[in-house]
């Protein structure tokens, strides 16, 4: 963790560039693919995007409707989208919609986080990028479908995936997809692939190439296809190798204290396990109490020929994570050890009001 | 006694009774820490609620507003309320010094 400084405030308007090259990729890769022509006169179109609203909410929209984008977010009562619809964007999220039209056409972006009661998707769905993050009742992704970025988190029913839905060139997100059994065969070109939490994946297609990096935290693979030996190799987030994702039982006591990343050190950790390692390396404890993460330890490992290493053992309030913080090997108690680390010398000055 | 803290994960919120003179160096926006690994942040929610001043390597954050939300992508979000606050990040022993906990 550091500081923010003026040079990485500065990336902000990085993130900004991506998107207009995200915008400027689709608008030269993804061209509308309609599943029905447009019509040779559009309709007369209302004059914001507000009097669209209102006109699908009222189910007075005309049918073979063209817009830039259309915004449905958060409307919870039961409305039917017109058929033949086309638009640049379409913001569904967390609304009611139950349905999608077979001849829906959105060239850039559908957006359908949060859609609860959202069952189905249509055959021959194509569009730039498909968000459907938190679809808890979709079971199964829809034949033919074609988009470059998808994001399936939290879309814990999602159980089926047919070998003619493709994802292609940008990223493919689905931690916490706990049904999903696999990847099709398929699937050949991404960016990064994200599969925390999809606890029955087991293998990934021989073939697939990743540009970026894959995140395995939390799944059964074991082992990756030849085309994958290089990928960069993630664990929820925290950039890890090899040895951390397939071979935990190697990494030694000496490895762990080693590292000197704190947030690969708790990988590390939870790969070979707390008790393991303390096991290993015969700690002692010196105290033990709890805080708002649960319990806690005040540990010590003598190390031949050095000072006492001790580490506090404490949990996140928050992610439940254990992290272990070496401190100075004098301290006798878990709460000196904490409030050391937040830089006071003297314990009774350190009163968490509220810890996250 | 000093007064209570506030801890999101790795960052500490220590109230100060003075804020850093007028001549220290403000920062744009209100993010108060990044992870160098994970690109998660601690900020906070509405830029216009506070002031982030960095002032003999040390940060410091004014809340303006008489709360303001401080957010993170895993953390739960804190509502902190109006003052001076020094920003402190967790930091670890190791043998050869003292250093910032590193995620």
């Amino acid at each position: 963790m550091r500081f923010v400084s003026s040079a990485n405030i500065h990336q902000k308007g990085f993130n900004v560039s991506l998107t207009d090259w995200f915008g400027t990729l689709f608008s030269r890769k993804l061209k509308v693919t309609a599943v029905a022509p447009p019509p040779a006169v559009p309709p007369k179109l209302p004059g914001a995007a507000d009097e669209i609203r209102e006109a699908i909410l009222r189910g007075e929209c005309p049918q073979g409707l063209t817009f830039k984008n259309i915004s449905l977010a958060g409307v919870k009562t039961p409305f039917i989208l017109p058929s033949g619809l086309r638009c640049f964007g379409l913001d569904l999220s967390n609304s009611a919609v139950s349905a999608i039209p077979a001849d829906i056409s959105v060239e850039f972006k559908l957006n359908l986080s949060g859609c609860t009661v959202l069952k189905e998707l249509p055959s021959g769905l194509r569009t730039g990028s498909l968000v459907l993050n938190g679809c808890t009742s979709l079971s199964a992704l829809p034949e033919g479908l074609a988009v470059s970025f998808l994001n399936l988190d939290g879309c814990a029913n999602l159980a089926h995936w047919p070998e003619s839905a493709v994802v292609e060139i940008g990223s493919l997100r689905a931690r916490g997809c706990t049904a999903l059994p696999g990847l099709p065969q398929s699937l050949k070109n991404l960016t990064n692939l994200d599969l925390a939490g999809c606890r029955k994946i087991s293998s990934l297609p021989d073939g697939l190439r990743l540009s970026g990096w894959l995140d395995l935290a939390d799944t059964a693979i074991v082992s990756l296809p030849p085309s994958l030996q290089n990928v960069r190799l993630r664990w929820r987030g925290v950039e890890i190798n090899p040895q951390i994702a397939f071979f935990p039982e190697t990494l030694s006591t000496a490895i762990i204290l080693d590292e000197p990343n704190a947030e690969v050190r708790r990988v590390m950790l939870e790969r070979r396990g707390l008790e393991t390692f303390f096991k290993d390396a015969t700690a002692t404890i010196l105290d033990q109490d709890t805080d708002a993460g649960g319990p806690r330890k005040l540990l010590k490992i003598p190390l031949p020929g050095d000072e006492d290493l001790v580490c506090v053992s404490l949990n996140c309030p928050s992610t439940g994570r254990h992290y272990l913080v070496r401190v100075p090997p004098g301290i006798k108690t878990c709460h000196a050890a904490v409030a050391w680390t937040a830089g006071f010398d003297n314990p009774n000055d350190y009163r968490p009001l509220v810890e996250t | 006694m000093k007064p209570s803290c506030y801890r999101q994960g790795d960052v500490f919120l220590i109230p100060v009774p003075v804020l850093p003179p007028m001549n220290a160096r403000h920062l744009r926006g209100s993010v108060l820490a990044e992870g160098e690994v994970t690109g998660h942040t601690h900020r906070f929610r509405q830029t216009n609620e506070v002031e982030v001043f960095s002032w003999e390597e040390r940060l410091y954050v004014e809340v303006l507003s008489e709360f303001a939300e401080l957010v993170h992508q895993e953390h739960d979000t804190i509502g902190v309320p109006r003052g001076g606050y020094e920003v402190r990040i967790q930091r670890e022993y190791t043998p050869k010094g003292i250093q910032r906990v590193v995620d």
